[in-house]
């Protein structure tokens, strides 16, 4: 009984106060709570930096838990941990930038087509598996996304894949705020067949408009009253809060990236036209599965997008589906990322990046930008992570060998600095993780699922 | 990097003469102008036989739909008048087998008006032939072919306890008689959790709604058909009075199962419904492939201890969160180094499809199956399992010219195939999806 009460203190009181007080876990983020070697040094291997190639029998240096040099040689201090990676490959983390895991079957508020304001903070779930396995594969940083049941759903939680620390010492601090749009088959069938608006891509964008305009409405309000008080009106009045119009609000203010979940390429169109008539930018389509018929329009708006390999046909919409659309798309200027969707392929992204190889004949340096740099940019923090570079976070994976081949294996993970993955130790090979693992929730795919 | 996209779409016409030729035959999905009697010769390279071992540089002759020579380029002459397909630089292997697909019973998953995957009614239904729903004309198939895969079981979805009964199939084709290559194979079995689907907690639950119940089922499913086969050949004698017993062609789908003339493949993932399922299996005498065990680890010794092949996996089923992230991945490997025979499946296919079988295999090399094991499990050990070892599976003389040229080791992802021959003939290569991808590649290549 104690200890319940003291793991439910733990887990709820103190977060709540965190929240109120806004101090004292935000710092603990910054700090690891392990003990980390100052500097680290793996050197001797074949360093795969992404921004500037591949560099043989290369090092990559991490101070303070940023990488501080990589080249043939680097500067470190004596004393460092030094790692001999002869033989092996290094990379910066893989970034996931659609994932459901470790959201329990807390995917979609299903009960209205708009909800804004829903914080997939207050489903994330540590201890769910998938993280874990998700780590084995090189996973670093993961966008946990609301589903696609709506036309506008949650808010996103970019999360650091620091398995075993606590909930909030694996939020990416500071990582911008993401907000999850949806259009298509799944909010038609979901309000569809309860026979509510919308059942057709009509009723889609419809209802999209018509919250815009609800949050039009709410900002004049807001101006009018600011306005009123600015002159010291004695009468003014506020309006009533409303976190949802509020939320709506900052996607109009530009204070949210915008991830739409949509396949066809006529509504990738009909989007950015949307997004057009009320003055927001959408950073990446997700799935986008027929970006290659359209690649050459969208690629001037700068709209990034977020796709799967080679899935097709498992629905209406999946149904022109081609493996080479990421490389396609890239060829006509579209900043393309691979994602998983899934609690399955989270686990060997790498694989999914050797597969743009066959599908188009990508470099492996742009197959290995679609799993790290460019996923990065989607997300917002990519002035962070996503490649090997000076000042950014020392997030690096150590691979046997090449990652693009399928019989590439992870060997150590290092997020700022810190190891989370060893795979040559017993048990789970992680470094941070004592207790007990949760069964994987909904985790995908095709995010029509958990919540309905 | 303009330039490096056009090669791979290209299909090499510019190296591989033959492939030009071949494609103006009838481009198409499964079309053809009848299976060629063309003798081709495939030159250089570097063979994957499977039986007996790699050959560098090597030749395969095929001819009238069978190869009819394989050894090095040096010692293996090509006959006169025959095509000669350049495979220099490139690895040659026979066509893949999977083990376990749904090609041809489903097209779009969502579409239930496509889906013809399990009578779902009851859980005994060994009266179903996936033959019957066999679309043969299915988009899918085209896009696994090109992938390498040349022949596959067909299998009803793992709905029921008995599901029904599988066809092989070769990917290439007329028609489905052409396609078809032996319809009821193997009885599709299930003993699984899932299949235990019609509890209902909050109102009336039909039987059977527990594992108990299950197997229960099944038991008296082949008692039945024991009693039925007993009464039919009591009437069959001279001296018999009274009408004959009723045709019962579900009772009459068990016999030869019940007779060990043909395998069924029986599926069970945790390790106690291995052990249950392993039971009734002796108890009938089945000719037992099993087929998942995916959460058997505790019991890997006495899967082999059965001495019956197992088709494993996925590798990519989820490890349970008390297990490590390795355990599936590496369970090939631990069950092959048992002396298990082993094939790998796509297993329905997934969003990718089964075009992503050879991954699996490499995964599986990954995680210490050995390389040779792995291009077994998806070439000769299938086949062997079903019964089709004489015909598939290896570059031998006298067996099907199923035979498929790639730029690289086919298990990695990063290679592409270029070539298939099926029955000895250069297959299209050609889908749904490389014509989606001609339609619209000068939008992708018009930029610098």
């Amino acid at each position: 009984m104690a200890s319940l009460y003291s793991a439910f203190l733990r887990r709820y009181v103190l977060l709540f106060a965190a929240a109120i007080l806004a101090i004292p876990l935000s710092l603990a983020a910054q700090t690891p709570s392990s003990s980390t070697p100052t500097d680290v040094v793996i050197q001797n291997a074949t360093v795969m930096t992404v921004t500037h190639g591949t560099i043989p029998h290369g090092s990559v240096w991490i101070h303070n838990g940023k990488i501080a040099g990589v080249g043939a040689t680097v500067n470190a201090p004596a004393g460092a941990r030094i790692i001999d990676a002869g033989g092996k490959y290094v990379t910066p983390g893989i970034i996931d930038p659609h994932s459901h895991s470790a959201l329990g079957d807390d995917v979609n508020e299903a009960t209205s087509p708009v909800t804004p304001s829903m914080m997939m903070i207050d489903a994330f779930d540590n201890r769910d598996k998938a993280l874990y396995q998700a780590l084995a594969g090189g996973v670093t940083t993961e966008l946990l996304l609301h589903g696609s049941a709506n036309m506008i759903g949650g808010q996103a939680v970019v999360i650091k894949n620091k398995f075993g620390l606590s909930r909030d010492e694996m939020l990416f601090p500071n990582a911008p705020r993401s907000i999850k749009f949806a259009s298509g088959e799944n909010p038609k069938r979901v309000y569809g067949r309860r026979g509510e608006v919308p059942s057709t891509r009509m009723g889609n964008f419809e209802v999209m408009r018509q919250a815009f305009e609800d949050a039009k409405a709410y900002m004049a309000s807001w101006d009018a009253y600011n306005a009123k008080v600015a002159k010291n009106d004695k009468d003014a009045v506020a309006p009533k809060k409303d976190l949802k119009l509020e939320a709506l609000a900052d996607v109009l203010r530009g204070k949210l990236l915008v991830q739409i979940h949509c396949y066809r390429a006529d509504e990738f169109l009909t989007e950015e036209a949307i997004a057009k008539e009320y003055g927001y930018k959408i950073r990446a389509f997700h799935h986008a599965l027929e970006m290659y018929k359209v690649g050459d329009k969208i690629a001037p708006t700068g709209t990034g997008i977020a796709t799967f390999a080679d899935w097709w046909g498992f629905k209406d919409e999946a149904w022109d589906a081609i493996p080479w659309n990421a490389v396609m798309s890239m060829r006509e200027g579209v900043r393309v990322a691979l994602k998983s969707d899934s609690n399955d392929y989270v686990r060997r992204l790498n694989q999914e990046a050797g597969k743009m190889v066959n599908y188009g004949g990508a470099t492996e340096d742009e197959a290995l930008r679609m799993i790290t740099l460019n996923p990065a940019w989607i997300i917002g923090v990519d002035d962070r992570v996503g490649s090997l570079d000076e000042g950014k976070d020392g997030d690096v994976v150590i691979w046997n060998m090449d990652p693009l081949s399928t019989y590439a294996r992870v060997e150590k993970v290092f997020i700022d600095g810190d190891m989370f993955f060893d795979s040559s130790l017993p048990g789970f090979g992680t470094t941070h993780f004592n207790g007990v693992m949760h069964e994987a929730g909904f985790g995908g795919s095709d995010d029509e699922g958990g919540g309905q | 990097m303009k330039a490096t996209i056009l090669t791979p779409f290209l299909a090499c016409a510019s190296l591989i003469a033959l492939t030009a030729s071949a494609q103006t035959v009838q481009p198409g999905p499964n079309k053809t102008a009848g299976m060629t009697s063309k003798t081709i010769a495939i030159v250089g390279g570097k063979f994957l036989t499977i039986t007996h071992g790699t050959i560098e540089n090597g030749t395969v002759i095929m001819s009238g739909g069978k190869i009819v020579a394989v050894g090095t380029a040096k010692a293996t002459k090509v006959p006169a008048g025959a095509e000669v397909f350049d495979a220099r630089g490139m690895t040659v292997y026979p066509g893949l087998f999977d083990a376990e697909t749904n090609l041809g019973l489903t097209e779009i998953a969502s579409d239930q008006n496509s889906n013809d995957l399990a009578e779902t009614a009851d859980e005994i239904e060994p009266q179903m032939h996936v033959a019957d729903a066999f679309h043969a004309e299915t988009v899918h198939i085209p896009v696994d072919r090109l992938n390498g895969i040349t022949n596959a079981i067909v299998a009803p979805a793992s709905e029921d306890s008995i599901a029904g009964q599988d066809s092989v199939i070769q990917l290439y084709g007329r028609d489905r008689d052409q396609m078809l290559m032996q319809r009821d194979i193997a009885l599709a079995m299930n003993f699984e959790g899932s299949v235990r689907r019609k509890a209902n907690y909050n109102g009336p639950s039909k039987f059977p709604t527990t594992r108990m119940g299950l197997a229960n089922q099944i038991r008296q499913a082949f008692l039945d058909a024991q009693a039925y086969e007993v009464e039919r050949a009591a009437a069959a004698k001279p001296d018999h009075k009274g009408a004959p017993p009723k045709r019962d062609l579900k009772l009459e789908a068990l016999l030869p199962y019940l007779h060990g003339e043909k395998p069924v493949v029986l599926a069970a993932r945790e390790s106690y419904e291995v052990e249950v399922a392993m039971g009734l299996a002796k108890e009938f005498h089945l000719k037992v492939i099993l087929n998942h065990v995916t959460h058997a680890q505790d019991v890997l010794d006495e899967i082999a201890s059965y001495h019956v092949p197992v088709i494993v996996g996925s590798v990519y089923d989820f490890p349970r969160p008390d297990e490590r992230y390795d355990a599936v991945y590496s369970l090939p490997a631990e069950l092959q180094k048992r002396g298990v025979k082993i094939a790998l499946s796509s297993d329905g296919g997934g969003e990718g499809g089964g075009r992503n079988l050879p991954y699996a295999a490499g995964y599986a090399v990954a995680y210490g199956l050995p390389y040779d094991e792995a291009m077994k499990a998806i070439t000769l050990n299938p086949a062997e399992m079903f019964g089709l070892g004489d015909s598939l599976g290896s570059l031998d003389v006298g067996k099907t010219a199923n035979v498929v040229v790639a730029n690289g080791d086919p298990l990695d992802v990063r290679t592409s195939v270029k070539q298939v021959f099926i029955e000895g003939t250069a297959v299209p290569m050609v889908s749904r999806q490389t014509r989606l991808r001609d339609e619209y590649m000068p939008l992708a290549t018009k930029k610098p």
